[in-house]
């Protein structure tokens, strides 16, 4: 057994601690790694394939997120299977789904020069709009089904199951269960899923209304960290301040306590601190 | 809707009263709710969810991933496979013409992928069993038969 | 040469295909007592020793497979049997089922023995109730002669409710675990990781009944049929324009014209009694000209100069008169339909082949149709996705196959 893994990347030699992943070995050689699904605080889905390499000896790509590192192993991260995989990710993705806020699926598709139209014109994922409550929306046509949602309401972080992935194939889509509304599931509005969400197909009551009426600035946002005062946890806080409101709260993805994730109050009790007058 | 929702709910933990409560019997669990309604409503997943804790949205992904579940008219279904060696056999005039003599009846013709059968094309399933070499009259008389049942 | 008969059952064959007397006239008595009078690494010696490889479709050597099940570290092992089979244009192992289930029941009791396993399971198709039955039968007959029960290795039977995907195997763990059939990441394997993350084997029905044969003979007499390359005999299912479809038990090596031709076999094409193609391996297979089969055995170096596999041992026969486009249209359908949705290259993939298919697109769209499956191939999480393309991309570079 080692405790150091020796690995090549792209013919550069690097050199690994036991448990690390084959991204952590490429991103060790100052190289990123494009990722849609995968996210620092939840276990690995492997679903978008974006971050896929070639190792040598592999009849197929092997997805980086989750692959163990092993020593001797040897990577390419730019050959031209890599690189058609992950184009072809980005246009699969964009003829289907709504990327207007999928930052992540935008730079993929920049740096692997995707053509976004070439796949598009046939099914789509465009679904109407589900607003069946006060503090998120649901907006699926801008789902790419990274199942970070689903990970975070489960096992990963809430332990609620209020959602699922149902269906099948290119059918397969987020679910509380026969498409039902938020009010009538195991929903807890801890606000976890939209913490993660890497595509605004959920998103903050507020910050949805204020992007409808054009009035979401993104420069003008300032952000407060502090500790939430709920209860005696000490889960940490950013607020994120538009025109002295706040308009969304989130936690440190880092956080020793909360590792970006919160309860209802913590992500969306922030309206008292601004009622005025009374 | 309550009344109703009690009465599903005995019914289902009866038909499940013998089965382990655990996940990994939540498959012969949706079989036997399945078997005894023909359908998986919300209120039978609900049964099912309370019956084996599990959560009422897992239960329904699980259900709703096989296309043998998904059978919301209620109707029995009957599966004629129009996959390529029973289209050669003409089973795509066969789901046709079943579709037409089924309506208003209650059973339901369903297309269905390769049913396994391909030697003894075209063939179908029932639900229960599986027949082959089946022509359009012996799926007429099949429907007329479920009607009489 | 007459078909063999060792995994099927001779004609001559009377007894309930499920009952004890079956058990007896098949030999599986001695094959039992044979198994369990050895140790579990002799066994393992012996099926190593015999060549046989996975019959679902991979080929795996189906010994080292076993030792690395019973290397593996763990307070419990299984044993899954995997009768979920579904592809297009295979039915062998429900053939195998219905005639001897006894059989592929005793492989999988041999199989526990050697790798040290308490609990199996069988999991077999929703659609497959009369070879269910039987294998129900087969399973209180081994209960009764005190070959399964409490205090030897427990055998359960799981139903598939209607997914071609459960067939993967660790799909079909996810779905014995009670969760959705999507497949895992490999590696782990599941002969480290598999059911409950322990240590589990996963064999095919007719991989196991094959161990049932070999056990009950030995290892030379194992090899007296197949080729250099690969021993024993195959189950092929023939289907389409053939005038004696069925299910044949051949030995490796066997040319596939005489398959298609022989009297006892295949009997000649039928339809127009011209030969177009042929699909060997099922939806995920590959279309041969009838040059190519005529120049071919059933094995898998011969058949891999043409980019071919035995995969599934499905063999559909296509007369010229078969526009082959259709065909592909509808193997397009079925990938579709039966992706299981958890990875981009195969849920969008699928469904983008279908849609360009439908829209001409065999002759509008061959660049991006080739990068596309290239994707699949090399993206997809698992098999479905990988080889979803292949019966295409084998049509793409068969022009004189498409006619029009």
């Amino acid at each position: 057994m080692h405790d150091q893994l020796r690995l090549t990347i792209d013919g550069v030699n690097v050199t690994v601690p036991q448990g690390s992943t084959v991204k952590d070995a490429i991103e060790a050689t100052n190289q990123s790694v494009p990722t849609l699904c995968w996210h620092e605080n939840l276990e690995p889905a492997n679903a978008c394939r974006a971050c896929v390499v070639e190792l040598k000896g592999s009849r197929v790509l092997v997805a980086s997120c989750s692959r163990a590192a092993e020593d001797g192993m040897e990577i390419q991260t730019t050959t031209e299977r890599v690189l058609n995989s992950r184009k072809l990710v980005a246009e699969l993705l964009m003829s289907t789904s709504n990327a207007d806020l999928a930052f992540d699926l935008q730079h993929l598709a920049e740096i692997t020069g995707a053509n976004p139209g070439r796949f598009s014109g046939g099914a789509t994922w465009e679904r109407p709009l589900q607003d069946d409550n006060s503090l998120y929306v649901r907006d699926m046509a801008k789902c790419i089904l990274c199942y970070r949602c689903v990970q975070a309401c489960g096992e990963d972080a809430q332990n609620t199951f209020a959602i699922s992935v149902a269906g099948r194939g290119f059918e397969a889509h987020i679910d509380a269960g026969f498409g039902r509304e938020l009010p009538e599931s195991d929903c807890v509005y801890c606000g976890n899923c939209v913490a993660v969400c890497p595509t605004g197909a959920l998103i903050g009551k507020t910050e949805w209304n204020l992007r409808q009426e054009g009035r979401w600035n993104e420069e003008g946002l300032t952000r407060t960290d502090t500790i939430c005062s709920y209860c005696g946890v000490g889960c940490a806080l950013t607020l994120h301040v538009l025109d002295n409101r706040i308009v969304k709260v989130t936690s440190p993805a880092d956080h020793p306590v909360t590792h970006g994730m919160l309860c209802v109050k913590g992500r969306y009790g922030y309206e008292f601190a601004q009622v005025e007058g009374e | 809707m309550h009344t109703e929702q009690a009465a599903i709910n005995v019914r289902v933990s009866a038909l499940l009263e013998d089965l382990p409560k655990e996940r990994s019997q939540l498959l012969p669990a949706l079989w036997r709710v399945f078997e005894e309604y023909w359908l998986l409503e919300p209120e039978m997943i609900e049964a099912i969810s309370n019956a084996m804790g599990v959560p009422y949205a897992e239960v329904y992904g699980v259900a709703s991933f096989y296309a043998l579940f998904d059978n919301p008219e209620g109707c029995r279904p009957i599966y004629v496979c129009t996959d390529v060696m029973c289209a050669l056999r003409g089973s795509e005039d066969l789901l046709k013409s079943g579709q037409v003599g089924a309506k208003g009846t209650p059973v339901s013709i369903k297309g269905a992928p390769c049913l396994g059968y391909c030697d003894e094309a075209p063939a179908l399933f029932d639900g229960k069993v599986t027949k082959t070499q089946v022509t359009q009259d012996a799926l007429a008389q099949l429907i007329r038969g479920e009607k009489h049942a | 040469m007459p078909e063999v008969r060792r995994l099927l059952p001779e004609s001559t064959c009377r007894s309930d295909p499920a009952s004890p007397a079956r058990f007896t006239e098949r030999g599986w008595d001695r094959a039992m007592e044979r198994a369990l009078s050895m140790d579990p690494d002799e066994i393992i010696a012996d099926v190593k020793a015999s060549g046989i490889k996975g019959r679902g479709g991979a080929a795996f050597p189906t010994g080292v497979k076993w030792e690395s099940v019973k290397k593996a570290l763990g307070d419990m092992r299984y044993v899954v049997m995997n009768a979920d089979e579904s592809e297009l244009g295979t039915f062998k192992d429900r053939a195998l089922l219905q005639q001897d289930p006894l059989g592929a029941l005793v492989g999988v009791l041999i199989a526990a023995h050697a790798v040290d396993a308490q609990k199996a399971y069988c999991y077999i198709r929703g659609e497959y109730r009369q070879a269910e039955g039987r294998l129900k039968d087969a399973l209180g007959t081994l209960r009764q002669l005190g070959w399964v029960g409490p205090n030897g290795v427990d055998i359960e039977i799981r139903r598939g409710a209607g997914a071609y995907i459960a067939g993967e195997e660790t799909a079909l763990l996810n779905s014995i675990e009670g969760k959705r059939a999507e497949p895992r990441v490999k590696p782990p394997f599941p002969t480290n990781q598999g059911l409950w993350g322990r240590p589990t084997l996963i064999q095919n029905v007719e991989t196991l009944a094959n161990v049932a044969v070999l056990l009950a003979h030995d290892v030379n007499w194992f090899k007296e049929y197949g080729s250099s390359d690969t021993s024993g005999t195959k189950l092929i299912g023939l289907s389409g324009h053939v005038r004696r479809p069925g299910v044949y038990e051949v030995p490796f090596g066997y040319p596939l014209a005489n398959l298609l031709n022989d009297s006892d076999l295949g009997g000649g094409v039928a339809g127009s009694q011209r030969l177009g193609a042929i699909l060997i391996g099922g939806a995920a297979g590959t279309f041969l000209s009838s040059d190519e089969i005529n120049d071919s055995v059933l094995d898998y170096a011969s058949l891999a100069r043409y980019g071919a596999n035995i995969g599934s041992g499905a063999l559909m026969v296509f007369d010229d008169t078969v526009d082959l486009r259709w065909v592909l249209r509808k193997l397009a359908r079925f990938f579709s339909d039966e992706s299981c949705g958890q990875c981009v290259p195969c849920r969008i993939g699928t469904r983008r082949v279908l849609e360009l298919i439908e829209h001409g697109g065999l002759t509008t769209r061959q660049d991006d149709l080739r990068e596309l499956s290239q994707a699949m191939r090399d993206a997809s999480i698992c098999g479905l996705g990988q080889t979803a393309p292949v019966a295409l991309l084998s049509l793409l570079d068969r022009p004189d196959l498409i006619q029009g």
